[in-house]
């Protein structure tokens, strides 16, 4: 662990914590939004930022903030008005900022390898002033991800009903992709901007398996995110590989081993006990479409010599050819 | 005086061009509970979108509790159920969803408080969920989601319930459970705006229904004279049995 002396292992060890926070807390409400790709786009659209600072000769981080949040807010714009429908909208947005980028860098005299530095991340050459600006802008984020989380859970999981609560649903729409593209950017010195839409989006699809509900699923995702990310500074350290892409491989690990664990789960759940569920005559159920079966998706419950599946609250049992109430 | 819950007037309403009301006037007043019948089509949910603002209308009035839409804040007075639950609602837990309803008369920054939290608690425990209290919402049932729901428009204590279709999906003896909990509601004194496709089991409870067809109001009174004109049937005999020997949630 000598390793943790070296000045350039302590800030990257640090850029990379607020990474592994940041990127989750924000991307938990992203993925609740059915809108796991959003952090891949907006790292496109940040390419143009970069290449922007590149050929006024300015500082890319701060440049980039401001293209990626304008194009975020011009996506949450399309999606609202329903015009991103067949995502073409969407791909001439993404691509177009890719395309600006390299051309605006090539332009500026500088070539590819510039570029990828932004691209993949150099998380070891992170400068004191590059974690300044990653701590303060991941602080606004992990502020508003937690300070507003039960508004930005209502907007997400029902946004007609956030509506009818008198929720300013749009403000929060809009503050949740610029939000993202904060992240997006800031990331772009750590694990880089084609790979932070994964911290984004896989420690969160890994804390939906392992934890349950809303507020313990964004803690755990923030959790894991940290994990991965200072497990993987110091594994890239150690194996000399890249520390950017070694994290990614390392959240997506996770998520491999949550998904049997989750699956164990879920058919290990325990029997519902006869007596939590209201007995009823026992008579032919009404029009039963379903078949119950292993895996049907209702919990069983032991009954006498034989097995019901619990159906809107209460039992049925095969018989014959249809179902009975029990 | 009371104020009356719903007024709406003259309403029309278009989606894409297509007019979808065409001068619809209702009212819902305090105590009442008033079905929306009318065919697929008919316009039902866009009359209550409409009373929502969840979507806009061309021209007539709309006012909640005797304030023009436009101007109406006071959204803690209104409950709304939707017809179903998002997929967005599969991560969570039965209390974190029933505690969003709180959010209409929360700041922004600000802690569900004790008595919040035992308001949560409470409602839980009236839809007969309180051992699900901590389950995930996508391992309940489809009638044990669609109480959720319920639970979540009563938690801020509203005078107006507004529910869409919320027997989609749900079967008999649900239905039965689900029309016992809106009747004790109206008990409470709470005016309901449900939409039905079939009266069913709520045929006992309606004051009132008001008929949709094509976007117009063809039926504005007792379902008993909406029946007689033989636009609807009674339930089946079976269906009337299995409710009778339905027990109460305990």
């Amino acid at each position: 662990m000598e390793v943790i002396v070296l000045a350039f292992m302590q800030r990257a060890l640090v850029a990379a914590i607020l990474t592994g926070l940041v990127a989750p807390s924000i991307g938990t409400y992203v993925v609740q939004r059915r809108l796991s790709l959003l952090g891949d786009g907006l790292g496109h659209v940040a390419i143009a930022g970069v290449g922007l600072a590149l050929l006024t000769h300015t500082s890319p981080l701060p440049v980039a903030v401001v293209v990626c949040v304008s194009g975020a807010v011009g996506i949450e714009l399309l999606r609202e008005r329903g015009r991103a429908t067949g995502d073409v909208a969407l791909a001439v947005l993404f691509y177009g900022g890719l395309a600006a980028g390299v051309l605006m860098a090539g332009a500026a005299g500088q070539g590819a390898g510039t570029l990828s530095n932004y691209l993949f991340g150099s998380l070891t050459s992170v400068t004191t002033s590059d974690l300044a600006i990653v701590a303060g802008l991941g602080a606004v984020v992990l502020v508003a991800a937690i300070g507003l989380a039960p508004q930005m859970f209502a907007v997400c999981a029902d946004e007609d009903f956030a509506r009818v609560l008198g929720l300013r649903v749009r403000a929060y729409n809009l503050l949740i992709v610029v939000l993202a593209a904060i992240t997006v950017t800031t990331a772009m010195r750590t694990v880089g901007l084609l790979l932070v839409s994964a911290l984004m989006v896989i420690p969160v699809a890994t804390a939906q398996n392992l934890f349950k509900g809303f507020r313990a699923g964004l803690y755990g995702a923030m959790g894991i995110g940290v994990l991965v990310a200072v497990s993987g500074v110091f594994g890239s350290f150690y194996a000399n590989v890249p520390p950017g892409a070694f994290i990614v491989v390392l959240a997506i690990a996770a998520f491999a081993i949550s998904w049997p664990i989750s699956s164990w789960r879920h058919r290990h759940r325990p029997l519902v006990s006869v007596d939590e569920v209201e007995p009823l005559p026992h008579e032919p159920t009404p029009e039963h479409d379903h078949v119950h079966g292993p895996g049907c998706g209702h919990r069983v419950v032991e009954h006498g010599d034989h097995v019901d599946y619990v159906h809107d609250g209460h039992r049925h049992v095969v018989h014959a050819d249809h179902y009975d109430e029990h | 005086m009371p104020v009356t819950p719903v007024t709406i007037t003259n309403l029309g309403v278009s989606l894409g061009g297509v007019p979808i009301l065409r001068d619809v006037s209702l009212t819902v007043e305090p105590h009442e509970v008033v079905a929306l019948l009318g065919g697929n089509g008919s316009g039902k949910t866009t009359l209550i979108r409409a009373l929502l603002g969840l979507v806009p209308h061309d021209h007539g009035e709309i006012a909640l509790f005797g304030t023009s839409l436009d101007q109406f804040h006071q959204w803690s007075q209104i409950g709304y159920v939707p017809q179903r639950a998002s997929v967005s609602m599969h991560s969570t837990t039965v209390r974190e969803l029933v505690s969003s309803g709180t959010l209409s008369t929360r700041r922004p920054f600000t802690r569900l408080g004790r008595a919040g939290r035992d308001r949560v608690s409470e409602v839980i425990e009236r839809v007969g969920l309180a051992k699900k209290a901590d389950d995930a919402f996508v391992h309940l049932s489809g009638g044990q989601q669609q109480r959720v729901l319920i639970a979540r428009a009563l938690v801020s204590s509203p005078e107006l319930l507004v529910m869409d279709e919320p027997f989609a999906g749900v079967d008999l003896a649900t239905q039965q459970r689900l029309a016992d909990l809106v009747g004790s509601l109206r008990g409470d004194g709470m005016a309901v705006l449900v939409v039905l496709h079939e009266t069913d089991v709520f045929a006992p409870l309606l004051d009132r229904v008001v008929v949709l067809r094509e976007g117009r109001v063809a039926h504005d009174g007792a379902l008993e004279a909406h029946i007689d004109h033989g636009h609807e049937t009674q339930p089946p005999t079976r269906t009337v049995r299995i409710i009778e020997e339905v027990r109460p949630w305990k």
